[in-house]
C-alpha cells in the first residue's frame, strides 16, 4: 500500500468558500484562479487572501459609489430617520447602516439594477443592514431604538432613494471609461443599445415629471401655515418651481427611433440624441438649479424675519441655505460628470460612422 | 492640445510591466514583474489589482477574461494590454524619470547604478 504523504494542491474547500465569497460577484472569478495559482498551504492561501481582498473591496467601492450619491442618500435618509424619530441620536445607527449598506451591495452585486425589482432587492438587503442595526441597538443602548414614526419617515426616505435609483441606473454601478469608448459592433448591438437608453430616458422623465407634481403639491401645505409673507411667497414658488420642472422635463423626452435604419443611419440618430441629451445635461444648472434660488431665497428671508421678530439665534437658516446649496453642488457635479461620459460616447458613435462611411 | 493623463510613481511600475508581459499580462505576472522592478521592496497582489482597475478607468488599460484553465481551478484569468494612452502616458513618464535620472547622475557620478550598498551620500552631516 502507498504511505506517501499526499500534497495539496488546492486550497481547503471552506477557506476557499469564504474567500470567494468575500471577493465583490465581477471580480471573484479571475481573483480566485490568482490566488489558487499562488497556493502553497493552506495558511499562506488565507495570507494572501487577507492581504488581497480589502485592497479589491475599496477598489470596487471606488468604482461603484461616488461620493455625491453617498451624500445624496445620506441626506435623504437622515431626514426621513431624524425628523420621524424626532431626534437626529436615534437616527445615527440606522443612517450608518443603511449608508454601508448601499455602499457594500452595490460593490458585491453582480448585475446593473435596472429594473424595478432588482432595485426593490437592492432596498431589501439595505432593510436588512438596518435591522441588524437594531438588534445591535436593542442590546446596546435600547433607549435609541427607532420609534414607529421614525420607521415611518425611514420607509418615506427608502421610497425617495428607490425612485432616485430608478431614475438614475448608473448609481451604484461601475462604468469604466472603457464601455463608453467601445463602438457597437453591429446593427444588433447598437439598435438594443438605442432602444434600452430610449426606455431608461422614458422611465427617467416620467420619474422626473411625477417627483416635480408631488413637490408642487406637497410645498402646498407650509405655504398655507406660513408665519409671514416672505415664507408663503417662497413654498408658493418652490411649488410653481416642481410644476415648472414637470413642463420642462416632458419636452425632453427622447424621441423613438424609427424601426428598418441602417447602421450608418441609426449610429445619426442616436448620436444627435445623445447631443441633445448632452446640451441638457450640461446646463442643468441654468434651467434646473437657479430657477430654485427665488424660493429659498424668500423662505430664508422669512425665517430670518421670524427669528428676528422671537429674538431666535439666526444660524439655523444659514444651515439651511449651506444644505442646499451643497445639494444644489452635488447634483451640479454629477451632471457635469454624466455630460462628460455622454461627450465620451458622442464622440465614440462619431469615430465610428466616420469608419463605416 | 490635451495634457495627457498623469500617473502616479506605482502607476508608471504597473504600467511598465503590462508593457514587458505583452501577452502574458495577467494578475499573477504582473505583480511578480512589479516585485522584480521595485526589488527588494515587495508589494501585495490587492495593490496591484487596485491600480490595474485605476489605470483601467483612467482608459489607460483595457482588459478581458480569457478561458479558464485547468491549474487554476477552472477559473479564468483577466488579461491586461496597454492602450495607446497608457503607452504615450508611459512613455512621458519615464521620459520625466530619465530626465531626473541625468540631472541626478552629474551630481553622483556614473557609478551610481553600480555602486550598490557601497554607494555614499554626496551631503554627508
Amino acid at each position: 500500500m502507498d504511505r506517501r504523504p499526499t500534497v495539496e494542491t488546492r486550497p481547503p474547500v471552506l477557506i476557499e468558500a469564504i474567500v470567494r465569497l468575500s471577493i465583490p460577484a465581477c471580480r471573484r472569478e479571475h481573483v480566485i484562479g490568482d490566488l489558487w495559482e499562488r497556493y502553497r498551504t493552506p495558511g499562506s492561501f488565507l495570507l494572501d487572501a487577507i492581504r488581497t481582498v480589502p485592497f479589491i473591496v475599496v477598489s470596487q467601492v471606488r468604482r461603484t459609489s461616488m461620493i455625491g450619491s453617498v451624500l445624496i442618500h445620506t441626506f435623504a435618509l437622515v431626514v426621513g430617520f431624524a425628523a420621524g424619530a424626532g431626534n437626529f441620536n436615534s437616527a445615527i445607527a440606522p443612517v450608518t447602516a443603511a449608508v454601508v449598506g448601499f455602499v457594500l451591495r452595490d460593490a458585491y452585486k453582480s448585475t446593473v439594477s435596472l429594473t424595478a425589482r432588482q432595485v426593490l432587492r437592492d432596498h431589501v438587503v439595505v432593510a436588512g443592514f438596518v435591522a441588524a442595526s437594531q438588534i445591535v441597538v436593542a442590546l446596546v443602548s435600547p433607549d435609541l431604538l427607532l420609534s414607529f414614526r421614525a420607521l415611518v419617515g425611514g420607509t418615506v426616505s427608502f421610497g425617495l432613494t428607490f425612485f432616485l435609483r430608478l431614475q438614475n441606473p448608473g448609481i451604484g454601478s461601475p462604468q469604466p471609461r472603457q464601455a463608453f469608448a467601445q463602438a457597437p459592433a453591429s446593427l444588433d448591438a447598437l439598435v438594443t443599445e438605442v432602444r434600452m437608453h430610449e426606455r431608461l430616458g422614458q422611465r427617467a422623465i416620467r420619474i422626473e415629471m411625477g417627483a416635480g407634481i408631488v413637490v408642487a403639491a406637497f410645498f402646498l401645505i407650509p405655504s398655507a401655515n406660513a408665519t409671514n409673507w416672505a415664507v408663503r411667497v417662497g413654498w408658493i414658488l418652490a411649488s410653481a418651481y416642481g410644476l415648472y420642472v414637470a413642463a420642462v422635463v416632458s419636452r425632453h423626452r427622447p424621441r423613438r427611433m424609427p424601426d428598418g435604419l441602417g447602421f450608418t443611419a441609426s449610429l445619426e440618430f442616436y448620436r444627435a440624441t445623445l447631443e441633445r441629451q448632452h446640451r441638457t445635461i450640461r446646463t442643468m444648472w441654468l434651467w434646473y438649479l437657479m430657477p430654485f434660488t427665488p424660493a429659498i431665497a424668500f423662505i430664508m428671508f422669512g425665517g430670518m424675519l421670524v427669528a428676528t421678530e422671537r429674538g431666535r439665534p439666526l444660524w439655523p437658516g444659514v444651515v439651511f441655505v449651506a444644505v442646499m446649496a451643497g445639494i444644489g453642488l452635488l447634483v451640479h457635479r454629477g451632471s457635469q460628470d454624466m455630460a462628460r461620459k455622454l461627450r465620451l460616447r458622442i464622440d465614440t458613435l462619431a469615430s465610428a460612422q466616420e469608419q463605416a462611411q | 492640445m490635451a495634457l495627457p493623463e498623469s500617473i502616479g510613481q506605482f502607476e508608471h511600475v504597473v504600467l511598465a510591466a503590462v508593457l514587458a508581459l505583452d501577452e502574458a499580462a495577467y494578475g499573477v505576472t504582473i505583480h511578480a514583474k512589479v516585485e522584480e522592478f521595485i526589488a527588494p521592496r515587495t508589494v501585495s497582489l490587492g495593490a496591484v489589482y487596485a491600480t490595474l482597475d485605476r489605470l483601467e478607468d483612467k482608459g489607460l488599460v483595457r482588459s478581458w477574461l480569457s478561458d479558464p484553465t485547468p491549474e487554476r481551478g477552472g477559473r479564468s484569468k483577466r488579461h491586461y494590454r496597454l492602450e495607446p494612452h497608457g503607452e504615450r502616458a508611459l512613455r512621458d513618464t519615464t521620459l520625466a524619470a530619465k530626465r531626473i535620472c541625468d540631472n541626478l547622475e552629474r551630481i553622483w557620478g556614473e557609478d551610481v547604478w553600480t555602486a550598490g550598498p557601497r554607494w555614499k551620500p554626496v551631503r554627508q552631516s
